[in-house]
């Protein structure tokens, strides 16, 4: 592992490789600073420009881009109390106080400490586990595959935003697209409508960048002619003393760990994790009176939080070929586009692969550190300025990146169309990671679930015929009874309407 | 118009999709392969638990829609926006207009000058999302439309210009 580990970082520091890390950790920055801008909205785009590289320097600059976004979240909400990203919307409770008070600099420089540590500690839990699971892993069968799929639909759905049904109804939509097409196995036309084009399925391509691109900028129409005005337009990032640093170890480890081990669960991502994160700390604070005006734990931790997903989230995506949020989700379609299948066999077929992107994932943050404490000035101009200026640039580049899958103008419609569904459904709270997981995962669980039938005889009992199949199910079952528990419980109080409920983290 | 209403038409929507979807695979062509006929799982499998498990998911968000909505109007909620002054009002308008450029920019896109085409779209484009300096929305786009040019012709060699 420790030389698969170095040859990792060899590559990544070949100079076109290490060009693609920092210009991506710079345009993440950027796009998390930006609010209406999001990391796997700033990843679409870019993944037509990194058609013609290898899949390493490709990869690369997606892992920059989405380490760089956790960060750059940070500074509008701190300066604007608007987050960048809604990884960052903790970080506005006591960061935005810190900066009315006259510390914008100093909020920033917690934060990016904050960050850094949480994106090392994600690193090192994830070079650990990463893989140990692996090994176990690629002993699964077609059933235990089908599984792990189901179940991670089944958890994006229940933890993502939104209520369970409008999380499964997203899955369904997306595992529905994912079978247009011929069926790989019979040759089958699946709802192709007569379309000749839709026969080799819907182009990922486009449905990521209808879904990601298209929806987010129909989405952010009412932002048109905003300008944001900082607290301080003129801060400079201060950091920390190292005593002060010290004193904020118990945020930066509960950050730490709730970022790499709720991150690790799919659909939950970072907005979830620095909720439980900020409670946590608040709770074992001996003034939690101060948080929520300004108590640099407050900054601190949510921030760790946030870049610990990032190691958090490569845990599943690179064991199981499960994303853990809509930014892996987009990486994973890169893989597919690049020719590299993601899923139980990538760290056998590809391990010189998964260890650069490893490499690449700790000198991202690493870069992310130094670019925000020596250029933090042009991100604070950039993030008050208009951004109707980028959205007429970003629907070119994603009609563009739709016609490059095929070089034809078909992709481009059905990105449109997608478009314009994820728009609508977004408008009344369906979430559009759902369907994009739905898309990703629908031909891997369809696939397992058949070749596990031929290979067992058409014997449904198959998948509860192992111990670690049994136990997949019985998660999922008992995960099934407790949201519907959730939604029983909350009936109930709706229809009390006399019992005060207190809130509760995630409201 | 209601958040409440706006979901019952989602919902129905859903419900449609779900619905055509199940005719369209029960109507589709049988798989030519014998042993294939014989799979406890087919091609037809699995869109059809989809659309099922869609169909009842959509009924039941539906219905719950509904139930609420049926819940304002007792209680008498209006909507802080008319029907006509949601579909009617600036947003909106802008929103449909981006999709109308974004379709006229797809038909046109292997048929006229990709350049030309691009200075266009970004000039309507900036026009559209509130730039009212036209001398400037008119370097910008023809900054973008050379930026562009030089990307996905130049470097990626897309055929993109007829």
């Amino acid at each position: 592992m420790f030389e698969q580990l170095i040859g990792g970082f060899g590559s990544v520091f070949l100079a076109f490789n290490f060009l693609c890390l920092f210009v991506g950790t710079v345009l993440g920055l950027f796009a998390g600073a930006l609010p209406g801008l999001s990391s796997p909205m700033a990843i679409v785009v870019l993944l037509p420009l990194t058609y013609p590289m290898e899949p390493l320097p490709a990869l690369l600059v997606m892992i920059g881009v989405y380490v760089g976004t956790k960060l750059g979240g940070s500074f509008s909400a701190i300066l604007l109390r608007t987050p960048g990203t809604p990884g960052a919307a903790c970080t506005a409770l006591d960061g935005y106080p810190m900066a009315e008070r006259g510390q914008a600099g100093l909020a920033l420089g917690y934060a990016t400490v904050g960050s850094t540590f949480g994106g090392l500690f994600g690193w090192v839990l994830a070079i650990v586990f990463i893989p140990a699971l692996s090994t176990i892993a690629v002993k699964s069968g077609n059933a235990d595959i089908a599984l792990v799929g189901v179940m991670g639909l089944f958890m994006v759905s229940a933890f993502v935003r939104g209520s369970l049904i409008q999380g499964l109804i997203g899955v369904f939509l997306g595992l529905l697209i994912s079978t247009i097409g011929l069926d790989k196995i019979d040759a089958t036309e699946r709802l192709t409508f007569g379309i000749i084009d839709l026969m080799s399925g819907v182009p990922f391509a486009a449905a990521l960048t209808g879904l990601f691109g298209i929806a987010v900028v129909l989405i952010d129409v009412p932002l048109i002619g905003r300008r944001d005005k900082a607290v301080n337009s003129k801060v400079n990032l201060a950091l920390p003393t190292t005593a002060d640093i010290v004193k904020r170890w118990k945020a930066m480890l509960i950050g730490g760990l709730c970022g790499t081990g709720i991150g690790a669960i799919p659909g939950v991502g970072a907005e979830g994790a620095t909720w439980v994160a900020y409670a946590i700390v608040k709770g074992q604070s001996k003034n939690p009176e101060n948080f929520g005006k300004g108590e640099p734990d407050g900054v601190v931790a949510p921030e760790a939080t946030n870049n610990a997903t990032t190691g958090g989230t490569m845990v599943p995506m690179l064991t199981l070929g499960i994303p853990g949020d809509g930014s892996t989700a987009v990486i994973l379609g890169a893989f597919i586009l690049h020719g590299i299948e993601p899923g139980v066999m990538l760290m056998q077929t590809s391990a010189d692969l998964v260890y650069g992107i490893l490499a690449g994932l700790l000198v991202s943050t690493v870069l992310m550190f130094l670019i925000a404490w020596r250029a933090i000035g042009i991100f604070i101009y950039i993030l008050q300025k208009d951004r109707s200026w980028l959205f007429p640039m970003v629907l070119v580049l994603a009609s563009l990146g739709a016609f490059a899958t095929m070089g034809s103008t078909f992709p481009v419609y059905v990105a449109i169309a997608l478009g314009v569904l994820g728009f609508a459904l977004e408008k009344t709270g369906f979430p559009v990671v759902t369907i994009v997981l739905g898309i990703i995962l629908g031909p891997i669980i369809e696939e397992n679930i058949r070749l596990a039938l031929v290979l067992s005889g058409n014997d449904w009992t198959t998948f509860i015929a192992t111990w670690p199949r049994i136990v997949l199910v019985s998660v999922l079952g008992l995960l099934f009874a407790y949201e519907i528990w959730k939604l029983l419980c909350r009936r109930k109080q709706a229809a009390e309407p006399d019992v005060h409920r207190s809130p509760t983290i995630g409201d | 118009m209601t958040k409440s209403l706006q979901e019952v038409l989602v919902g129905l929507a859903l419900v449609t999709v779900a619905v055509i979807v199940l005719i369209s695979i029960s109507a589709g062509s049988e798989t030519t392969f014998e042993s294939s006929r014989q799979a406890a799982m087919t091609s037809k499998t699995f869109p059809t638990i989809l659309a099922s498990g869609l169909g009842i998911l959509s009924v039941l968000f539906t219905i719950g829609a509904l139930s609420r909505l049926i819940g304002e109007r007792r209680q008498g909620v209006k909507a802080s926006v008319g029907l006509y002054e949601s579909l009617f009002n600036k947003t909106s308008l802008i929103t449909v207009s981006v999709i109308v450029l974004l379709l006229v920019y797809a038909y046109l896109l292997n048929k006229v000058n990709f350049t030309l085409l691009t200075f266009s779209f970004l000039f309507i484009g900036f026009f559209l999302f509130g730039q009212r300096r036209l001398l400037m929305n008119a370097v910008v786009s023809a900054c973008g439309a050379a930026m562009f040019y030089g990307i996905f012709i130049f470097v990626l060699e897309l055929p993109l210009n007829p």
